[in-house]
């Protein structure tokens, strides 16, 4: 080797070039970007699941340091989301802090060129070098798709990388393309009719940008809408008053600004594919995922089809994940008896028996049903049926106003609101986008499960896995008509605006990779395990001593009076009445009070009041307990009216700190999340009436 | 009265299942029709309409896109012969 | 066990805990983090391009 070898990880190294990676939704960009990088993403497979602005280092051909920016998938810089103005904006070097890259590798799907290459007609517009990244030749093979590199390579005028992304197919060489230097910028090759290139130069000299950038900027410009212009934020009025007469004057002169370059544009692919492009006989015969397409998103059939995936998947959770749950449970148990056997009995035994292993026990124990979840979300994502679900629930979804897209944000949502919150930056109406936010949180994430799942276990102690699963898939249901009623309000009264029109593109079915949904699945189980190792833990320690001191006076004191005497206890006793009328005591009030924070506190909150309550040399399931807790005139607490409103309570309530950070950050404002505690918390304690003295009225228990 | 003209001239919403159509033109408007033509709906592309409900899927360019009913109104297009 | 040990021991557990909250809130602040990757959603992090 000569010279110094280049350290791998030296982040001292200047970086000696910003590459950005763009191109259209699931062409395998992020695969590209991990093997790239070595950083781990999300691989999915709904439009857009790259919502975050992800860097990475990568090293050139020679160990040269480069820095990797991967942008949102994006059809076109004629943007329609937020997601799209990311990419758009950091490629015309106008986001601040974000260098304009030097290089863009510019991901092109090998079995759909023609529409992919749309993009890279525009990126050639920008005055970027540009190394196109031929992805999935295998795929393109297998669908009879011939291309003739050197003429794409000829047509194109810059390099052309064939890969095999998911394979490691093509690095070496797109390593190489992108050191290469210097890099040539790339010629413009869609002709524009001429009056529009005249009027197009026109108007770049106006723009106070830099000369490179202009003519793209111009052209972005004319292909503008009125309200899209009105709303445009970065340009004076001058110029967009000026982009307007441009646009009279083409009209005039029987050119349509907007459609225009469109057409320009694959008018050039068209002669690019002619060369480059041939397809084998079969190609239009209807593929696999035509057919699966008929019976999935059938309006009858697609209905079955999804509600039966739904109702599989909570039945899986509850049958597959029980074995692994009782054994956590057992060990927990056992570790707690082995405690109370080796210490005597003190402050410090209780805190760890009745805090530490209960609180971070009882979370623990839902990682397998949280891992099932994940598990089949992962399937749903990677196989490509999330945009079928997200096509299916359109017609409901614009029946309140919104467009099939909202139900990708929901549908994350019943893994965590985070996620699906983020996703709708996909959405491109910003009012549709603020309700969906609002929305979001209704579905019922995998937090809520712990609860869900304790309720049960007292609601039925012996019911069937049937059963169970049936009144489990009732609170998700609930949830989601919640949700489209509350968006259905919200779009009415809130955020008028008219039914969005459904465009969306559906991928190709595709095989899951399995090792991909393990590692997810592994990761999510590495997050879980922290977060009970620390912000459970520290909280469970926290609970445990407000549920312990002060300490009564009276040293004979039952531990019942103790309970009541603590912090923990008052607190209970002054939301009581607040409650009362839910058919809640004030020991549930400590739970509520306990998980305002995040909802799965709330099991762990219950396992602390009734251990430290208790004063049992053996530790029994938080089940038994709960089912033997009794009022002061000896009824039992947790009467299933009391489960089911506590279930419907947590169906609605907000509890959940995460959530409202991250609406914070997404809507810039504290308006909206404040209003939607305000909402959901309303909502969740209406609920649990209506179900605790509904069913009284009805005559239940 | 059956249609009988001799370029049979539709909408996309209107089409049949299965029928291979030709793109004639978009309506210049609105946003989505704008996008719509550059995911490959431009004058003269070939469509085939695979599925038919509250909403359409169609295939176009090797891929499938789902489009509103309404927003199919917008698309004019014409038969192809099998 | 010597019972004084025992209320000191009990007392820095519960002194740790609040601790851990404090810093982590001090922190949350400093860096302004997006998704602190402990809200147990499963997103992975973005890149740190920053850390040092």
């Amino acid at each position: 080797m000569a010279g110094p070898a280049p350290a791998p990880d030296a982040p001292t190294r200047e970086v000696t070039r910003h590459v950005a990676i763009a191109g259209n939704p699931n062409c395998g960009k992020s695969t590209i970007f991990n093997a790239l990088t070595g950083l781990r993403q999300k691989v999915g497979n709904y439009p857009g699941v790259t919502v975050e602005k992800k860097t990475g280092r990568f090293f050139g051909s020679h160990g040269e340091p480069m820095e990797l920016l991967d942008l949102p998938g994006s059809y076109s810089l004629q943007v329609r989301s937020p997601d799209e103005a990311v990419a758009r904006d950091v490629l015309l070097g106008r986001l601040p802090g974000v260098p304009r890259p030097d290089v863009i590798i510019c991901v092109v799907d090998a079995s759909n060129l023609e529409r992919n290459l749309y993009l890279v007609a525009q990126m050639l517009e920008l005055h970027i070098p540009v190394v196109v990244a031929l992805n999935m030749v295998d795929v393109a093979e297998k669908n009879g798709v011939v291309i003739d590199l050197m003429a794409l390579r000829e047509k194109l005028c810059v390099p052309v990388i064939p890969m095999v992304g998911t394979a490691g197919v093509g690095f070496i060489e797109l390593r190489q393309a992108v050191s290469r230097s210097p890099l040539p910028a790339p010629t413009i090759c869609a002709q524009m009719p001429i009056v529009l290139e005249r009027e197009t130069m026109a108007l770049a000299k106006q723009l106070p940008v830099a000369p490179e950038v202009a003519r793209g900027e111009a052209l972005l410009l004319l292909t503008l809408h009125d309200e899209a212009l009105d709303a445009l934020a970065h340009h004076d009025r001058t110029i967009i008053d000026l982009t307007r007469s441009t646009q009279q004057r083409l009209t005039a002169s029987g050119i349509d600004p907007l459609s225009a370059p469109v057409d320009a544009r694959y008018a050039w692919i068209g002669q690019v594919c002619a060369a480059a492009l041939h397809k084998g006989a079969g190609h239009d015969s209807a593929s696999l995922s035509d057919q699966l397409d008929g019976w999935l998103t059938h309006r009858v059939w697609g209905w079955i089809a999804f509600l039966g995936i739904m109702a599989l998947m909570f039945f899986c959770i509850f049958t597959v994940a029980q074995y692994p749950m009782d054994w956590i449970d057992g060990a927990t148990a056992v570790l707690a008896d082995f405690v109370k056997a080796k210490m005597p009995d003190t402050d410090l035994r209780g805190l760890l028996t009745d805090g530490v292993i209960a609180g971070v026990g009882g979370v623990v124990v839902f990682l397998p049903q949280i891992l099932v979840l994940f598990f089949f979300l992962g399937i749903l994502e990677d196989t490509g049926y999330m945009a079928r679900a997200a096509f299916i629930m359109d017609r409901l979804m614009s029946k309140v106003g919104l467009h099939g897209k909202s139900f990708i944000p929901m549908l994350s949502s019943l893994a965590c609101a985070i996620p699906g919150i983020m996703a709708t930056r996909t959405i491109e109406n910003r009012k549709d986008r603020l309700v969906t936010i609002l929305v979001a949180p209704l579905m019922s994430c995998s937090a809520r499960w712990q609860v869900y799942a304790v309720m049960i276990a007292v609601l039925l102690p012996s019911g069937s896995a049937w059963l169970k699963a049936g009144i489990i898939l009732g609170m998700y249901l609930l949830g989601l008509v919640t949700a489209l009623l509350m968006a259905w309000l919200f779009k009415k009264k809130l955020l008028k605006g008219e039914t969005p029109m459904l465009l969306l593109e559906m991928p190709p079915y595709r095989v899951p990779s399995f090792k991909s949904i393990a590692l997810r699945m592994w990761e999510r189980a590495g997050l879980f395990l922290r977060r009970a190792g620390t912000v459970i833990l520290a909280l469970s320690i926290l609970l445990w001593a407000l549920a312990t001191y002060p300490k009564p006076a009276n040293a004979d004191a039952t531990p019942a009076e103790a309970l009541a005497h603590s912090a923990a206890g008052r607190m209970g006793h002054a939301i009581e009445p607040l409650i009362a009328p839910l058919g809640y005591d004030w020991k549930i009030g400590i739970g509520l009070i306990g998980s305002f924070a995040a909802r799965e506190v709330f099991v762990s909150t219950m396992s602390i009041v009734y251990n430290v309550e208790s004063n049992d040399q053996d530790t029994a399931p938080l089940r038994d307990t709960m089912l033997g807790e009794k009022r002061a005139d000896g009824r039992p607490v947790f009467t299933p009216l009391v489960c089911l409103g506590l279930m419907v309570f947590y169906v609605l309530a907000m509890q959940c700190i995460s959530t409202v950070a991250i609406v914070r950050r997404e809507t810039n404002s504290w308006f909206w999340p404040l209003f939607q505690i305000a909402y959901m918390t309303g909502l969740a304690w209406i609920g649990a009436f209506i179900v605790y003295q509904g069913g009284r009225l009805l005559g239940f228990q | 009265m059956p249609s009988k003209s001799v370029k049979s001239i539709l909408t996309l919403a209107k089409a049949k299942v299965g029928e291979r159509l030709r793109v004639l033109s978009i309506c210049p408007d609105c946003p989505e029709c704008v996008r719509l033509r550059e995911l490959g709906f431009y004058d003269r592309a070939e469509v085939r309409k695979i599925s038919d409900g509250a909403a359409i899927i169609c295939s176009l360019l090797g891929m499938r896109v789902a489009i509103g009913r309404d927003l199919g109104e917008h698309v004019r297009v014409e038969r192809i012969a099998a | 066990m010597n019972p004084f040990l025992d209320q000191f021991a009990v007392a820095a557990l519960i002194g740790g805990a609040l601790a851990f909250f404090v810093v982590r809130f001090l922190r949350k602040r400093a860096g302004g983090k997006s998704c602190g990757g402990d809200c147990g959603c499963g997103t992975t992090k973005p890149g740190k391009p920053g850390r040092s």
